[in-house]
């Protein structure tokens, strides 16, 4: 085994191919050939590195420089000045990690600041793609554990609600709890299901999981069926994602030729088999029971519960359905113990959390911190702040269907209860800044436009409400409504809350409340514009 | 189980609904989308109510009851969601005839100063009075609509048969989904798309007919708004009464429930609520009824032939004419035509007037021809219908179940979809088709010799192909096969040959038989009258040995025959060929009391519910009257004394049959004839007119005389609907319009013709086309 000087890493994911990653991979290996450096200098395919809209990028190790929009002319100056040279090629953008925060030092710390990861911790270190990789580093240690040492289904259960882990896909439902109850639930045939459809618009935290570290989600799969009694599982992945469909199908390939998949895993007697399917792109069959809909090849619309997925889900059959995110905390829970991996978050809200950050930040992309962390240093510290030096004015925190945080709550602490607090959740995890030239009511509509395109259109009030709450926006944004057509939407937001069948048209509440109630003046200058 | 429901404590049944439970106990809850015979779907949210230790407001219909359970279903706060989505509804249903200012005036004067289309839903919405929704608004006390209120302007499909669909008034209770899915198995039509784009219809945007829509009409009974609605009733306002029948357009006669309004059939529907049951009718019971009964084209007053040309004549003219034909003569001259859907009282009656009366023995029916009879005597092996319930392998042969025999092939879906193998025996794709383990195709032109491979199969083990193979396994392998025989084997050339293997087969596996017949009343004409066969008449007309025909509601000839005098007595015209020399009116379905016999001889037995138009009076009336007029024997005919004299028990007799040898060659298609060309007879015939013909709903969705081809076929000769095109066989042309339809394989053609003779010979018969003009 060659000893290498230094490592460049090139993460590969949807992001960077489109900005033309393969081909500067291409000119990478090119110049590393002409500069004869083929000896020293290792290049590494890897997944993301959390960090999007920053074209292609690069990472030099050991010394973890990150340079972002790299291109066939600028990655000359990067090989002239940092491979051969040794120092870090000013001229480029770039950050790196390793710098503790500083207050008001914002800058060049961004998203590689040092984050507390458990999620992502092999992301951007492994090729995504070869088993191997993942197995030298660490890889599956919780399946081996827990086959070596013979743990009980239950006793897996059991760590899992010590661990305090709670369900990352929207609801924070205790992820030890709802297992407990599909294993509970009567039935010779289980299923376990991880809901990868990622529809809530801005967040791409469970692609980005999927691309780095597809191993994991398997390895969190096969545990989770050995735990809740099931021999088959899916992976309802939404269809435009296409790089996480490949990798994910090439890590169940792989497993299933090291026997980490398929008949008696591992000699055991044990057996697991996994397959992938692909979502239609409706946001409403991320829903969990919607999602089994669409499963059984049927339109998804949500179903009526009771009966819960635990005791009827898949085929009327007991099913669990557990988040992307959720699940990839799970081999490291096993191999590390509940105690471990609570002593990150607050008591209530235990491990990390992963975000997106998006929107008028400097760095928007994906990070991992721990739970509990205030939004404040999320915005300012890892997202670099407001670009171009503007004042915050509004975070919208949880996914579309979450709240307007107006500056006056950025010190709320990132965690399932202070958020309750704050009438906030955390939600999908996506967080969108917003500058102060940001129109709220504009921000509003989108939501509205987008949530009137996704009712699935069952029931009554979530299809006309929403319809409804679309044409009292308009009305505002063309100035012909009068104040009270602002109160009217909220009175129709409360209606859908008390009386949606599902949590779509229920969730609407959200950002149209805290909309109105942080930003009226927002609305006011709509509608008194037009008027004089 | 104990519950509480707003203070008073009742007792249910374990796993009903809240909402079942309260309604059990006259509690109403308001709601919309539930329905009694469907799953439980919670769309509309109006039912909801609160529950002591349940979150929220969960919805009654699809909650059901626990022990003890503490339930609140009229509170304030309920009241005011209530209203809440109940205006939220309204804000996009046209509401004029619920909140408008001037929905006094507009029902007692029927008019309003406002121009509103009647399609924007003022009092002129075909359900008003009848609205599930505007009963709701009632109880609810709304008067007013705090929501902007829009129009969401859709189309208005009213391009297809029997009902028109508005969905402007639609309120996507998905009702018309779930009944048409869950109840009759059809799943004609989807909620489509999504959110406030949602729509009702067809998957791809496909016609209703394309879709395989049976216009059953369970669609249109359920939904609670004017969204669907039929056609014929659209403006028939709220019945007066509902009574009950039984439908006589095929032998099944099904229970129906006749509509009336002041004196007048204003519609038919199945048994029970009339907004609730989905039923078993098929689109003849539940649309065509109407439109017989109502008919523009009745006979209404007797016409004599006098030497200027027809005449209109009272009755007394009109029975002494009748009485001069027949009182002197000779009774082995005379010939009887009996329509199959005569009651047992009128054919007893028809039995005593010419048998005793007018001495002839000549008596028939133009269906009973040598093929018929060979069909019909299978009968003695036939089940009844229920007895399908138990059947484990069922096995359907030319059977066409488009718009026919709703009940058998329910039970025929509802078999397949719980896994009883369903085999498909023939060439037409049905609604039963999507149910069919396998539908096979016999070998084209070898019909015969297919049944033969069947048989031999189940004798021992051989090398017929794969898909017989199957079939016999399955056979073999269930205890209680059932074989379903379609009339269309009856017009085959070779139906006498098939049937006696379709016996043997039936023999050698201990299967039972369901025998299918268009005629409501066929079995109760074998059994009452000794008849001779269609052939044995025809030979005695065409010796000239017949002087006088009495054609009673039947339709036997293509031209007059050539015979001295004609007496045509139905509730419709004579065909203007016939010249017939009198013509007297009867009263028909609805208009009589009478009785028919099932294929096990039971004794179905239906009331009059109106009078008979213009002057047609019933047949035994008629009957009495001519025997008054000849004064011949003192028989009462009347209603009264005839249905005493019907035996208990009924047995058939089959007219005797010579059977002549097969004179046309069957061969398979060939490179010079590439289509097999099926000709099927019309089987919607009722007394001596066609549904098809009659009803112009009825002709789109079952054309006479007109090709049926393949879409495939089809684009690959570049042929379209309502193209015109030569249809050639080795000895006979005939052109003919092109309907497109998915019903006909590829390689085939169907012709539903409207006479009893086929003009291509044999059948099925090889044949080319070209395009006319081409
Ligand atoms: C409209 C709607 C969309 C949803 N979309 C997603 C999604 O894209 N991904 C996801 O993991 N959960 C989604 N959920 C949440 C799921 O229903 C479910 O709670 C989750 O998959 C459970 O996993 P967890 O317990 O691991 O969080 C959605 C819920 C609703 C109501
Ligand atoms: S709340 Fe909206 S998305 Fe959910 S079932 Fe009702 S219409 Fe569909
Ligand atoms: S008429 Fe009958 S078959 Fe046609 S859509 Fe309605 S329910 Fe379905
Ligand atoms: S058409 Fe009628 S039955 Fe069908 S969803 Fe609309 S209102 Fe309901
Ligand atoms: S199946 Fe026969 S009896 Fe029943 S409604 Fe149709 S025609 Fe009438
Ligand atoms: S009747 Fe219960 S939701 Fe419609």
């Amino acid at each position: 085994m060659s000893i290498y000087r230094a490592h460049i890493l090139l993460p590969i994911d949807e992001g960077t191919i489109q900005s033309g990653a393969i081909e500067i991979k291409k000119e990478l290996e090119k110049r590393i050939e002409e500069e004869n450096l083929k000896e020293e200098i290792k290049i590494l395919e890897t997944g993301t590195i959390g960090v999007i809209g920053k074209g292609v990028m690069i990472v030099v190790y050991p010394d973890k420089v990150t340079y972002y929009n790299v291109t066939k002319t600028n990655l000359n100056n990067i090989i002239q000045e940092h491979i051969i040279k040794g120092r870090i090629a000013e001229e480029v953008e770039h950050s790196y990690e390793g710098h503790k925060p500083v207050e008001k030092e914002y800058k060049n710390v961004g998203l590689t600041r040092e984050q507390q990861r458990i999620v992502l911790d092999k992301c951007w270190k492994i090729d995504p793609e070869s088993i191997d990789d993942v197995l030298a580093y660490g890889g599956y240690r919780g399946v081996e554990k827990i086959f070596s040492e013979s743990i009980s289904p239950e006793a897996v259960i059991e760590e899992i609600k010590n661990s305090g882990l709670r369900g990352r896909g929207g609801a924070g439902f205790p992820t030890g709890l709802k297992w407990s109850f599909t294993r509970a639930a009567k039935g010779e045939e289980k299923f376990m299901i991880c809901n990868a459809d990622e529809g809530e618009p801005g967040t791409f935290k469970d692609r980005l999981i999927m691309e780095g570290d597809p191993h994991k989600l398997i390895e969190a799969m096969i545990i989770a069926g050995y735990a809740v009694g099931a021999n088959k599982g899916y992976i309802y992945i939404r269809g435009e994602y296409e790089l996480s469909i490949k990798r994910i199908q090439k890590a169940i390939d792989q497993a299933l030729e090291y026997n980490l998949l398929g008949k008696n895993i591992l000699e055991t007697n044990f057996s697991f088999y996994l397959e992938i399917k692909k979502g239609a792109g409706a946001y409403v069959c991320g829903e969990e029971t919607a999602l089994i809909d669409s499963l059984e090849g049927k339109r998804g619309y949500p179903r009526i519960k009771p009966p819960f997925p635990a005791n009827k889900g898949l085929w009327q059959k007991p099913t669990c359905v557990n988040n992307v995110e959720t699940l990839a905390n799970i081999p490291e829970i096993i191999y590390k113990g509940s105690n471990w991996f609570k002593k990150f978050g607050t008591e209530k809200s235990t491990g990390t959390k992963v975000f997106t950050i998006l929107g008028h930040v400097e760095y928007p992309g994906l990070i991992e911190v721990e739970m509990g962390t205030p939004l404040r240093e999320i915005i300012f510290s890892y997202g670099g702040g407001i670009k171009g030096g503007k004042r915050f004015k509004a975070a919208l925190v949880g996914g579309s269907a979450g709240v307007f945080l107006p500056e006056r709550l950025l010190d709320v602490k990132m965690d399932f209860e202070s958020l309750d607090e704050s009438k906030a959740v955390l939600g999908s995890g996506a967080i969108l800044v917003m500058d102060e030239d940001t129109d709220i009511v504009d921000m509003l509509f989108s939501i509205l436009k987008f949530f009137a395109h996704e009712s699935c259109g069952q029931c009554s009030v979530c299809r006309i409400g929403t319809h409804q709450l679309l044409n009292l926006i308009y009305g505002i944004r063309r100035g012909q409504a009068q104040e009270k057509d602002i109160d009217q939407m909220v009175k129709i937001a409360e209606t859908m809350f008390d009386m949606s069948l599902c949590p779509l048209g229920q969730s609407l509440i959200m950002p149209v409340k805290s909309a109105v109630e942080n930003f009226r003046q927002d609305f006011l200058n709509k509608i008194q514009n037009k008027n004089n | 189980m104990k519950v509480t429901i707003d203070n008073q404590e009742i007792y249910v049944k374990e796993g009903i609904t809240i909402l079942d439970a309260a309604q059990e106990h006259n509690i109403y809850i308001p709601h919309l989308c539930s329905h009694l015979e469907l799953s439980p779907y919670g769309g509309c949210r109006l039912c909801i109510i609160e529950v002591e230790g349940m979150k929220g407001y969960p919805t009654a219909c699809t909650t059901k009851v626990e022990d003890k359970m503490v339930i609140r279903t009229h509170t304030k706060t309920l009241q005011q969601m209530r209203r809440e989505i109940l205006q939220l509804i309204l804000s996009e249903h046209p509401s004029a005839c619920l909140i408008c200012d001037e929905q006094e005036e507009c029902s007692s004067f029927q008019q309003t100063i406002r121009k509103v289309g009647a399609t924007t839903g003022c009092r002129w919405c075909p359900k008003d009075g009848d609205c599930e929704l505007q009963k709701v608004v009632d109880y609810l006390e709304i008067d007013k609509i705090t929501f902007p209120v829009y129009y969401r302007q859709l189309p208005i499909e009213n391009h297809e048969p029997f009902y028109d669909r508005d969905y402007n008034l639609c309120i996507y209770c998905a009702r018309c989904v779930r009944i048409c899915e869950e109840h009759r198995k059809s799943s004609v039509i989807s909620l489509r798309q999504r959110g406030r784009f949602s729509t009702i219809g067809p998957a791809f945007n496909m016609s209703h007919i394309d879709a395989g829509c049976e216009f059953c009409g369970a669609c249109v009974s359920v939904c609670p708004t004017g969204a669907l609605s039929e056609k014929g009733r659209k403006w028939g306002g709220i019945p007066d009464s509902y009574n009950a029948s039984i439908c006589p357009l095929c032998d099944l006669n099904c229970d129906i429930q006749v509509l009336m309004k002041k004196g007048k059939v204003i519609g038919t529907l199945p048994p029970g609520d009339p907004h609730q049951s989905g039923g078993e009718l098929c689109v003849k019971g539940r649309f065509c009824l109407t439109h017989i009964i109502n008919s523009p084209d009745r006979l209404k007053e007797p016409e004599y032939l006098f030497d200027e040309g027809i005449g209109i004549v009272s009755w007394d003219e009109a029975v002494k004419q009748a009485g001069k034909m027949l009182k002197d003569v000779n009774g082995k001259r005379v010939a009887v035509y009996l329509s199959p859907n005569l009651t047992l009282e009128e054919i007893l009656a028809a039995k005593l007037f010419f048998k005793d009366i007018i001495n002839t023995s000549n008596i028939t029916s133009s269906i009973l021809n040598s093929n018929l009879i060979s069909y019909i005597s299978l009968s003695e092996e036939s089940i009844s219908l229920k007895e399908i319930e138990k059947s484990d392998c069922i096995i359907s042969v030319f059977l066409n179940g488009n718009y026919n025999y709703a009940p058998l092939t329910l039970s025929i879906k509802q078999k397949a979809e719980k896994g009883t193998p369903y085999f498909q025996i023939g060439w037409i794709k049905d609604t039963t088709s999507r149910y069919a383990y396998q539908q096979i195709i016999p070998f084209p032109g070898r019909e015969k010799t297919f049944f033969n491979k069947i048989a031999q199969s189940i004798e021992n083990a051989d090398n017929s192909s794969p898909e017989i193979k199957e079939l016999v396994k399955k056979i073999k392998i269930s205890s209680n096969p059932i074989f379903i025989l379609g009339p269309d084997i009856m017009g085959l050339t070779e139906a006498d040959g098939i049937l006696k293997i379709i016996k043997k087969i039936i023999t050698l596996t201990g299967s039972k038989i369901f025998l299918t017949n268009p005629y409501s009343n066929l079995i109760g004409l074998l059994s009452l009258i000794d008849t001779k066969s269609n052939e044995e008449i025809n030979e005695l007309i065409s010796q000239k040995k017949i002087d006088l025909l009495y054609i009673i509601g039947d339709n036997p000839f293509q031209k007059r025959p050539p015979v001295n005098s004609i007496i045509c007595q139905s509730p419709f015209p004579a065909p203007d060929y016939l010249n017939a020399d009198l013509a007297l009116p009867s009263a028909m379905w609805g208009e009589i009391s009478g009785s028919f016999a099932d294929i096990k001889g039971n004794i179905k037995k239906f009331k009059a519910v109106t009078n008979p138009p213009g002057k047609a009076i019933q047949n035994n009336e008629i009957f009495d009257r001519i025997n008054k007029e000849i004064g011949k024997k003192d028989i009462k005919f009347t209603y009264k004394g005839i249905s005493k004299l019907i035996p208990k028990k009924l047995e058939m007799r089959f007219p005797f049959v010579k059977r002549k040898p097969l004179k046309a060659k069957i061969s398979p298609p060939n490179t010079s004839f590439p289509l097999l060309l099926i000709q099927e007879k019309n089987p919607h015939i009722f007394y001596n007119i066609s549904l098809s013909n009659n009803i112009r709903d009825m002709r789109e969705i079952v054309t006479e005389d007109a090709i049926i081809m393949n879409p495939t076929d089809a684009l690959k000769m570049e042929i379209q609907n309502g193209d015109s095109i030569f249809v050639k066989s080795d000895i006979y042309e005939k052109i003919y319009p092109i309907i497109v339809r998915k019903i006909i394989p590829q390689n085939f053609l169907l012709l539903i013709t409207s006479s009893r003779t086929f003009d291509f010979n044999p059948n099925p018969c090889p044949v080319h086309i070209r395009r006319n003009n081409v």
